[in-house]
């Protein structure tokens, strides 16, 4: 992991993508317990061409150089395979915006804050993603109050309502 | 209405520390974590390589 995030910061550096904040699983595994999960994913702004379309070509063309070949819908890096995610909407933006800056064994990275983790989780709204919501709220490491302002501020408190309620789960707030 | 479920001591136990074990899983550093789920990928992909390796016979049937 730490010669992927050297080479995902050195694409940073050489003007490939102009930032990132790894979102995912492996954001999550910074405030829980370990997820596992077969990849790292990366959110980024894409770079739009000269005819206005969004194009992950530059990206995979600095990587292909580079030896790291695609496969799937990933890039693997130094044995983990990487998935290059757009940003793409206002709750993307606000979690890349307010990422959290950390170390990796001395590397500078930065990961989402468990609050718009979660807001992306009710969002997107699949059964792994209510999994791992529960596994949040479980571990108690969410300030749910920061989280539902969230959820407001993108038009999500519905869906989180929808969520407690289908899988009975009773917030304790102080 | 009817009484909850009462989950039988040894049960409610293995329960417990399980809790435990997930609690403190959680309070390893980040690069602790990481170093499991790399160990968990290679037991995934080794899992998946001897699974396409292993043929069924009717040795494996009488185990059963």
């Amino acid at each position: 992991m730490k010669e992927t995030l050297q080479v995902i910061n050195q694409m940073v550096a050489d003007g490939v993508i102009d930032d990132y904040v790894i979102g995912g699983a492996i954001a999550a595994t910074y405030y829980h317990e370990p997820i596992n999960t077969s990849d790292v994913d990366i959110f980024f702004h894409v770079t739009i061409s000269a005819s206005g379309l969004a194009t992950l070509s530059p990206l995979y063309d600095y990587l292909r150089e580079r030896g790291y070949e695609p496969k799937d819908e990933t890039i693997e890096i130094a044995g983990w395979p990487v998935q290059f995610l757009p940003i793409f909407n206002p709750l993307l933006e606000e979690a890349h915006r307010q990422a959290v800056k950390i170390a990796f064994h001395d590397v500078p990275t930065q990961i989402m804050q468990a609050v718009h983790l979660m807001a992306i989780m009710v969002q997107t709204g699949r059964p792994k993603d209510y999994s791992r919501l529960l596994q949040f709220i479980e571990a108690d490491v969410v300030d749910i109050s920061a989280l539902e302002l969230v959820l407001a501020r993108h038009g999500l408190s519905e869906k989180w309502k929808n969520f407690l309620r289908k899988f009975d789960v009773n917030i304790k707030k102080p | 209405m009817t009484d909850p479920y009462t989950l039988p001591p040894e049960v409610a136990e293995i329960l417990a520390r399980h809790a435990d074990y997930r609690r403190r899983l959680a309070r390893l550093s980040f690069e602790e974590k990481i170093a499991i789920i790399e160990r968990m990928r290679v037991l995934k992909t080794w899992r998946k390589q001897s699974e396409q390796s292993h043929v069924i016979t009717p040795a494996d049937n009488s185990k059963h």
